[in-house]
């Protein structure tokens, strides 16, 4: 029987033919394929996305070849993923994006899997320096991170309830601390005129005493 | 990394799903902040990721729980799974449920929250597929106002629930496959303690720690049943023959019932059980598709016959993995190893004993007789912590058998496994 061969065309120019139930097995090609009815001759030959360059296109068809074989034991198909996946950073960065652009979504996640491996436990420092990411938040979001959440309306309503009873706690506060005031103001001023009573009292009553004991005696 | 969208980074931030890990991650550059900001669709803050989890009071925990929950958005799978972690308030878990449902997919909650959260009045009637609660209590079901319409998977664990809110949380979940019951504290209304469940779309089943006096189960796609752990007076299983695998393990039934459903019953599994094997082979005797049978430490009544390899021999001609393990006494042995019939499939042996005696090793060499196709055979053996001159003396002339035996059998692999 004639196998049949789907012919694809990468960013650089250079065309190659794979197997059409390997090929197929990438949904953006599968779609090219049946919706667009490309990749039957060298002329038609299906343009790739940019992010997809020869290397890893090669890899990409690697896997597609082993997984698009229906008899397999998910023993065998994990044990592929674990060699497969053992690649530097980098190429595993290009890897996932070129499955990414071809929509594979299996081995975006297999790969995605490897590189949260390498980012776990790890500080920003470290990480920034292993993926060569710039650094560019500033202080203040890095330390602050709820600041710039204005844009979700559920947060601008939450911030805005919080914000009516933040004031509201200021104004009972505020009230509290004047009523307070005035309270002890007042008490004191009662204070006052009681003293004022309590000593008038306390003389009049040694007055009155002194008086007893010279009736007395 | 440049080239890759925020999507990606956004799932290969979810599959750290620790969420330490998550914030730091989000803290390296203005691409991940946004990735974790708006693509981030997995969150877990599980005990066992960061020791340091354990030092913080619960308070501070809620604070941090939801300064993280509130920065993403369109959460799908969301995991708090604190253990001796106290308790949470209901507002702040209210909080996190509400701002999640509308995407969330799966959650798993296993910390007690006071007062009580009744998570299907906030999640139902949404996307929610899997679903895992602990430690908390599930009242007041009402299948007409919450549903689950497509919840797949249910987990109780450590729950308080009624029995017949049980079975109406059963209703309320008309695509529900998968169903784990774990220790849960039913709640009773009359003498009797009777769960009756019932689910047309169930598959697999577990239940363990639970003690009833009746429990029916209806199923009609019923493929797997396990039971560990449970005191039972009645287990009915009623469905239409889909039962493929069956185990039970350290189960007290006094009357159990499965007949109508074991035409396509693959796997049994008994272990820790009282057996009257007549009974026993009746329920199962129809199961000619039988490929695994484990009877495992299981005790005979004392007026049993015990276990003959003639009946297993005809009945089951497809079994390819038997494993047999129970006390050996001569009349039983003897009974057992009548009739001729070989196992001929069977290319897995697995014996055991509990306690050592002469028996076992003239039992080894009859049922591996009767097995022509053999290809492994693994001894488990019990070792006592006191080991007595007699039971080492009977352990040696067992070993020195079993090397001129299997000098007959050199074919078949033997391994050993002690405890």
């Amino acid at each position: 029987m004639m196998k049949s061969y789907i012919w694809l065309q990468t960013a650089d120019g250079s065309i190659q033919q794979v197997e059409q139930e390997v090929a197929m097995f990438c949904p953006m090609i599968c779609h090219e394929v049946i919706q667009k009815g490309m990749g039957s001759s060298k002329n038609y030959a299906i343009s790739l996305p940019q992010r997809v360059n020869p290397a890893m296109l090669s890899l990409i068809l690697d896997y597609c070849r082993f997984h698009q074989v229906p008899g397999r034991s998910n023993k065998e198909r994990k044990s592929f993923d674990e060699k497969f996946i053992r690649m530097d950073t980098k190429r595993l960065c290009e890897l996932t994006s070129a499955a990414d652009s071809l929509q594979l979504k299996p081995l975006v996640d297999l790969t995605s899997r490897a590189l949260a491996r390498i980012i776990e436990g790890k500080s920003p420092e470290e990480i920034r320096e292993i993926f060569h990411l710039p650094d560019d938040l500033t202080e203040e979001e890095k330390l602050e991170p709820l600041k710039n959440t204005t844009d979700d309306p559920r947060i601008r309503l939450l911030n805005r309830l919080y914000a009516k009873k933040r004031k509201e706690l200021k104004e009972r506060q505020k009230l509290k601390v004047t009523v307070s005031c005035f309270c002890f103001y007042f008490l004191t001023l009662r204070l006052k005129k009681s003293v004022l009573m309590i000593v008038q009292l306390m003389i009049s009553c040694h007055l009155l005493m002194e008086t007893m004991e010279i009736l007395k005696g | 990394m440049e080239h890759l969208p925020v999507e990606v980074i956004g799932n290969i931030l979810s599959h750290l799903e620790g969420a330490r890990d998550v914030v730091i991650a989000s803290a390296t550059c203005r691409k991940w902040h946004e990735a974790y900001r708006k693509h981030l669709h997995t969150l877990a803050f599980n005990s066992n990721d960061w020791p340091a989890y354990c030092d913080i009071s619960p308070i501070l925990l809620e604070i941090l729980i939801t300064r993280t929950i509130f920065q993403t958005t369109g959460l799908q799978g969301l995991s708090i799974l604190m253990d001796d972690a106290g308790e949470f308030t209901a507002s702040t878990v209210i909080a996190w449920l509400m701002y999640t449902r509308e995407t969330l997919r799966r959650l798993f909650y296993n910390v007690p929250t006071s007062p009580n959260v009744n998570i299907l009045a906030i999640c139902g009637r949404q996307k929610l597929e899997i679903l895992a609660v602990a430690h908390n209590s599930i009242t007041g079901v009402e299948p007409n106002f919450q549903r689950f319409p497509c919840l797949k998977s249910l987990s109780l664990s450590h729950v308080c629930i009624s029995a017949l809110d049980l079975s109406l949380l059963l209703t309320a979940c008309p695509k529900l496959e998968s169903l784990e019951l774990v220790d849960p504290e039913i709640a009773i209304s009359d003498a009797q303690v009777t769960v009756e469940l019932s689910s047309p779309t169930l598959k697999s089943i577990y239940v363990e720690a639970i003690s009833l006096d009746k429990f029916i189960l209806e199923t009609d796609s019923i493929e797997r049943l396990h039971l560990s752990d449970c005191a039972l007076d009645v287990f009915e299983l009623i469905g239409k023959g889909t039962l493929k695998y069956f185990k039970i393990d350290d189960v007290s039934v006094i009357h159990l019932d499965i007949a109508e459903t074991v035409d396509n019953l693959e796997v049994v599994d008994v272990s820790s059980f009282t057996i009257i094997w007549t009974r026993f082979y009746q329920m199962i005797s129809r199961s000619s598709k039988l490929r695994k049978l484990r009877l495992w430490d299981v005790t005979f009544d004392d007026y049993d016959e015990g276990i003959d390899l003639e009946t297993i021999a005809v009945c089951f001609p497809q079994l390819k993995h038997l494993s047999l393990c129970y006390e050996l006494r001569d009349g039983l042995m003897h009974y057992g190893l009548q009739g001729s019939s070989n196992l001929e499939n069977v290319t897995v042996l697995e014996l055991g004993w509990t306690v050592i005696n002469d028996f076992f090793s003239h039992w080894v060499e009859e049922l591996l007789k009767r097995c022509p196709n053999l290809k492994k055979i693994i001894i488990f053996g019990v070792i006592s912590e006191a080991k007595s001159h007699e039971e080492c003396q009977i352990l040696a002339k067992f070993t020195s058998s079993i090397v001129r035996l299997m000098r007959k059998y050199m074919h078949v692999e033997v391994q050993f496994e002690y405890e």
